[in-house]
């Protein structure tokens, strides 16, 4: 193992690292994840974050292999089906001789064969067992503190005019950008959304479960 | 043009137990932490090229400082030289030794054949030259399972280094001997020194290594691109960092060390700017190191240039223009780049340039597994470097 390696967690885009950066610093006490970004969806790139995905983790569990990462993590969104992107993941760890390995809470892991490298997680956003992405899983833990901001964006939106709002991926980025622009601080950035989202709800728990177990 | 190689493969060479570069593109960048293999890389494609010539394996054995005197005698001191460029620092048994290459275009195998001397009688016929010699030293080649067992005994154990090239191209395979140690003087006889003769039909390559190369090797190669188109090509690369370079010539000029007075030949440079001749190495760092890996590529047509940690010297802002130039000597000169860096703004630059020369670059990341300790090697077409760079990802 080399002297310069290094604990990382890969999520889709930006604002999900402001959010995980924020989570794993401030919440769990994590200060020491590298958190990089997978999707280039501001480099006029095409695509769904799947395929982006696909070709990253074989590249990254080539880093897990030679040391130079110790602890690697992989965030995703399920999207419209969860089954279907997790059985692509599954097989493209399969590929790279990694096997599921039981973490004994929510979530993926997946360890190598030969036994000396520590399991490699996986979550897909929302809840790693509904379709989704990461806006759904902020408007589900959503705290009671900040239940009544969040059902008056959702009202204010129950009529917009425009019809890809109503679409569930963009209804869901749409409330919750409505939401945080109501704050008394308004944001359009995840930085902070763990404080405004109940610790105790079964995902957030289970999020927090996985990370932990992941980055020990 | 077709390239000198598609795929490479390495076994048995200094710490490469076995690493496998596929796909290799035209301008190949190597990247990965110290100790992973990319000066290996190309320290092998340097044996390939000349064949084994031991005055190469000489000159990178110097350039690591592995040739260390004061051994108790000279056959172990030149068995450690040897020994150094198998993996593991130890002659394998015979059979395996180091393989480079692929098994489309070149291909060369070296394997270590120790021996050791034997007295026998010599036959009536000598005796009327010599008759009082009854006996004479022979060589017998053992096992290396028997090594120990000789040494323990106490006769000294030798060594030859045997090599089979093969260029699948034209169909020429070949096996002749680099090096052997003789059992009379106990001194090397190498090919190229010694009785055995050096190959002519080599590739070329040239090497830019990570310290300055020195004048006298700098004259040699500027007399051979002098009044050429190609010492056109040496000023234009030169001018990306100083555009106010006119001209450059070598120049016999008195050495200042009053010490150990001699002439030396120096790079000077006419600027447009001054009326006298300025030494180029009044230029910068960055002048000197681009006037040497020009001058290099322009003396590897139908080679391999190789080029150790790109960015020495170099600053960020030129990168770029260095490697489009790069791209376009390759092709024009029909090269095969490799090149180590630990840089990302070398590497920005390189994927910066190779998405502008479509199908012409890659990079490869070179680790060492933690589970077998064999090469884990990551390939990056240039799209996907390009990509990964403007994501800000760090694939040093």
């Amino acid at each position: 193992m080399t002297n310069q390696a290094s604990r990382r967690l890969i999520v889709e885009g930006e604002q999900e690292k402001f959010f995980f950066k924020t989570m794993l610093d401030k919440r769990l006490g994590l200060t020491s994840v590298d958190i990089q970004i997978y999707k280039p969806s501001d480099l006029g790139h095409t695509g769904n974050g799947i395929s982006h995905l696909l070709t990253l983790i074989p590249e990254e569990l080539d880093r897990i292999k030679t040391g130079e990462v110790t602890h690697l993590a992989f965030v995703a969104d399920a999207d419209d089906n969860f089954i279907d992107q997790i059985s692509k993941i599954r097989q493209a760890f399969a590929n790279k001789d990694f096997q599921p390995h039981p973490l004994g809470c929510t979530g993926d892991a997946f360890i190598h064969s030969s036994g000396v490298i520590n399991p490699v997680g996986v979550w897909l956003m929302p809840s790693h067992q509904d379709s989704g992405a990461i806006e759904r899983f902020f408007i589900e833990s959503c705290s009671a503190e900040q239940k009544p901001c969040l059902d008056l964006a959702q009202a204010s939106l129950a009529h917009h005019p425009c019809n890809h709002i109503q679409n569930t991926r963009w209804h869901d980025k749409a409330k919750t950008y409505t939401w945080l622009a109501w704050q008394k601080k308004p944001t359009f950035g995840y930085g902070d959304m763990h404080k405004k989202l109940d610790s105790t709800h079964p995902w957030m728990m289970g999020l927090e479960e996985w990370l932990q177990r992941i980055y020990p | 043009m077709s390239l000198l190689l598609n795929n490479l493969e390495i076994n048995g060479f200094r710490g490469l137990s076995s690493l496998k570069l596929e796909k290799l593109g035209r301008v190949n960048l190597l990247v990965g932490r110290n100790s992973s293999g990319k000066t290996s890389v190309l320290e092998a494609l340097q044996v390939l090229s000349s064949q084994g010539d031991p005055n190469v394996m000489l000159g990178l054995a110097h350039e690591h400082e592995e040739i260390i005197r004061g051994r108790e005698s000279a056959t172990r001191y030149e068995a450690d030289f040897l020994e150094n460029f198998f993996h593991g620092r130890s002659f394998p048994e015979y059979g395996q030794g180091i393989s480079i290459g692929d098994s489309e275009r070149l291909h060369i195998k070296i394997q270590a054949i120790p021996f050791i001397r034997t007295e026998v009688d010599i036959a009536d016929q000598d005796l009327e030259h010599e008759p009082s010699v009854r006996t004479k030293w022979v060589r017998r080649i053992i096992s290396i399972e028997d090594i120990r067992n000789y040494t323990s005994d106490g006769y000294p154990v030798f060594y030859a280094l045997e090599a089979t090239h093969t260029d699948h191209a034209s169909g020429e395979a070949s096996k002749f001997t680099l090096a052997s140690q003789d059992i009379d003087n106990d001194t090397l006889i190498m090919r190229g020194r010694g009785p055995v003769s050096r190959r002519a039909n080599s590739t070329p390559f040239g090497y830019v290594p990570t310290t300055f190369i020195d004048n006298e090797t700098l004259s040699s190669s500027w007399d051979l691109v002098v009044l050429t188109e190609r010492e056109r090509k040496v000023i234009d690369m030169i001018k990306i960092i100083d555009n106010d370079v006119v001209d450059l010539a070598f120049v016999e000029t008195d050495s200042v060390d009053r010490y150990r007075p001699r002439t030396a030949r120096r790079p000077m440079a006419r600027l447009s700017s001054s009326s006298r001749p300025i030494s180029l190495g009044s230029l910068g760092d960055g002048v000197s190191r681009l006037f040497q890996i020009a001058l290099t590529i322009v003396n590897c047509r139908h080679g391999f240039l190789l080029i150790d940690e790109f960015e020495n010297g170099l600053h960020y802002s030129m990168q770029k223009q260095v490697w489009d130039f790069i791209f376009a000597l390759s092709s024009e000169f029909d090269i095969q780049v490799f090149a180590t860096t630990h840089s990302s703004d070398c590497i920005a630059s390189f994927a910066e340039s190779a998405t502008n020369h479509p199908e012409l670059g890659c990079a490869y990341h070179l680790g060492q597994s933690i589970i077998d300790g064999k090469a884990v090697v990551t390939r990056y077409e240039e799209d996907r470097l390009k990509d990964l760079v403007d994501m800000g990802r760090d694939i040093r």
